[in-house]
């Protein structure tokens, strides 16, 4: 393989990621649990698909995320990008605000993903799946991204940046229509 | 409630909430199997949230209306039997329903709730909507996504019961409950299996060329990078003919009929109906919020029209179109 100051740069970048990966994950799976505690029905919605894991790609980001959720709860790792499909019932990839947008059920997910703003690979029943055990969990942008006391206060202001910045990048950096 | 009843659809109850919140009249809803129409992995309702969603959109002053509209497998009747008794338990407002054995089902176990015939009965004249009133007391039709306004004004003239259209969202252009198009391919079909094109038979393909929709390994249809895309059915697929890649039967458009509430509303229709239970909490507060406020435009002498055209990233294929509403050809 050549030499590529690029790839040489994103593997650094992934690697000093990982090296921070405890509290990430740790911030990530107390998300997970809230959202359960909030909807302890929601991840059943997953049917057979519960324990299996799904790979959650952000593009703009130099890791990734595999994503396991049952009727009792789940689990996030952050993982380095694979190279190759790797047995994931499902991997969905796109921009980090598109994605926290599709999570916290702001973005509509078949508009997003057919204009084009999303790749899915693996079982398309297990990403609706995904999709709809999400949506009744009642996710929110806070949840994901600030410890659990600062939430509420904080969930409107992260939900303007995001549709803001998804505004942006529709509108080629010039957001409107965001009020 | 303005003149017209804003009808919704839910397919969680974050969904059912999103779309009262937004000021939608009433909601429908399925159970979590094969008894609705939207039979999708992880969507609809268990019975104890069919129970609270009911609760919490009587506290609002919107009603539930249940689905319950897919028709009856032989041997496997129970289970369209189980689904009634959960849904009249729970409260619902309606049952929608389109099979003989389901209406007569819900009028045996209770003489009050109310009955909607489903779109998926396909009645279309008011002889067959008469037979439906008379033997099932049944109170509102939803009429077949393949009439034309004017038919549906005619119609109206001579029914007996409610009408209620459907005004935006997927468009079926086989007449409902008669369609048997994805079945060939995928082995289910709306009308037994609750899905049209299920999600685990779909696959997509992105290439240099663009994206390829298969269903069940098969390719409907290929859009080059950029172009918006469908989701695949057969009926939306684009087929070889005569040398020529087309869309035989139909393109993949949603549809939108904000610009014929007026219309619809002097011929005489009731109800409006958003498709997309499968959709989500963020489609649906959108196209609820939009009809919402059209409807109060309407009941207040304004115009549909700056509301119009606030939902075309919405649509499939990002086009929106009037359907057979104004069907010219006939």
């Amino acid at each position: 393989m050549p030499f590529s100051a690029e790839r040489l740069f994103a593997r650094v970048l992934t690697d000093l990621t990982l090296a921070l990966r405890p509290p990430v994950e740790m911030l990530l799976n107390l998300a997970v649990r809230r959202a359960w505690q909030r909807s302890a029905n929601a991840f059943g919605r997953l049917g057979r698909f519960q324990g299996h894991p799904y790979l959650i790609d952000p593009e703009d980001l130099p890791v990734a995320f595999e994503l396991t959720l049952n009727a009792h709860g789940g689990a996030v790792k952050v993982v380095r990008r694979p190279l190759q499909p790797l047995g994931y019932v499902a991997e969905i990839s796109g921009e980090l605000m598109d994605l926290l947008a599709l999570f916290d059920g702001s973005a509509d997910a078949d508009a997003t993903f057919f204009a084009g703003g999303l790749t899915v690979r693996g079982d398309t029943g297990a990403v609706l799946a995904l999709h709809n055990a999400l949506e009744a969990a009642d996710l929110r942008l806070a949840d994901l991204l600030v410890p659990a006391a600062l939430a509420p206060g904080l969930d409107p202001v992260l939900q303007r940046i995001v549709d803001w910045r998804r505004a942006a990048r529709r509108t080629g950096g010039k957001p409107h229509g965001v009020h | 409630m303005g003149s017209i009843e804003l009808v919704c659809p839910a397919g969680s109850p974050a969904m059912l909430e999103a779309a009262i919140e937004a000021g939608a009249d009433s909601v429908y809803c399925g159970l979590r199997d094969e008894t609705n129409a939207r039979n999708f992995p992880g969507l609809n309702f268990d019975a104890a949230e069919l129970r609270r969603a009911v609760n919490f959109a009587h506290q609002k002053g919107a009603k539930v209306l249940v689905a319950i509209n897919t028709f009856a497998r032989a041997g496997g009747e129970e289970r369209w039997r189980t689904s009634v008794m959960t849904a009249v338990a729970a409260g619902a407002d309606a049952i929608i329903a389109a099979d003989l054995a389901v209406l007569a089902h819900v009028r045996e176990l209770s003489s009050t709730v109310r009955l909607h015939l489903s779109v998926q009965a396909a009645a279309n004249t008011p002889e067959a909507i008469r037979f439906y009133v008379e033997t099932f007391g049944v109170r509102r039709v939803v009429v077949p996504r393949v009439m034309s306004a004017s038919e549906i004004a005619d119609l109206i003239k001579e029914s007996p019961a409610e009408i209620e259209a459907f005004v935006f969202g997927g468009l079926c252009v086989m007449t409902e409950g008669r369609c048997a198009l994805s079945s060939y391919v995928s082995g289910q079909s709306p009308n037994l299996s609750g899905v049209c094109s299920p999600p685990e038979a779909v696959s997509f393909e992105r290439t240099a060329e663009g994206m390829v929709s298969r269903l069940s390994g098969l390719a409907l249809d290929k859009t080059p990078p950029g172009a918006t895309a469908g989701y695949p059915t057969l009926c939306k697929g684009r087929f070889a003919t005569d040398g020529d890649a087309t869309y035989l039967f139909e393109e993949p458009t949603s549809l939108n009929a904000m610009g014929l509430l007026a219309s619809l509303r002097q011929a005489g229709v009731k109800a409006v109906k958003i498709e997309g239970r499968q959709r989500g909490k963020a489609y649906v507060a959108r196209v609820t919020r939009a009809f919402r406020k059209a409807i109060d435009a309407l009941d207040r002498g304004e115009s549909t029209a700056p509301f119009e055209h606030m939902l075309t990233d919405l649509a499939e294929g990002g086009r929106e179109t009037e359907g057979a509403y104004n069907k010219r050809w006939r």
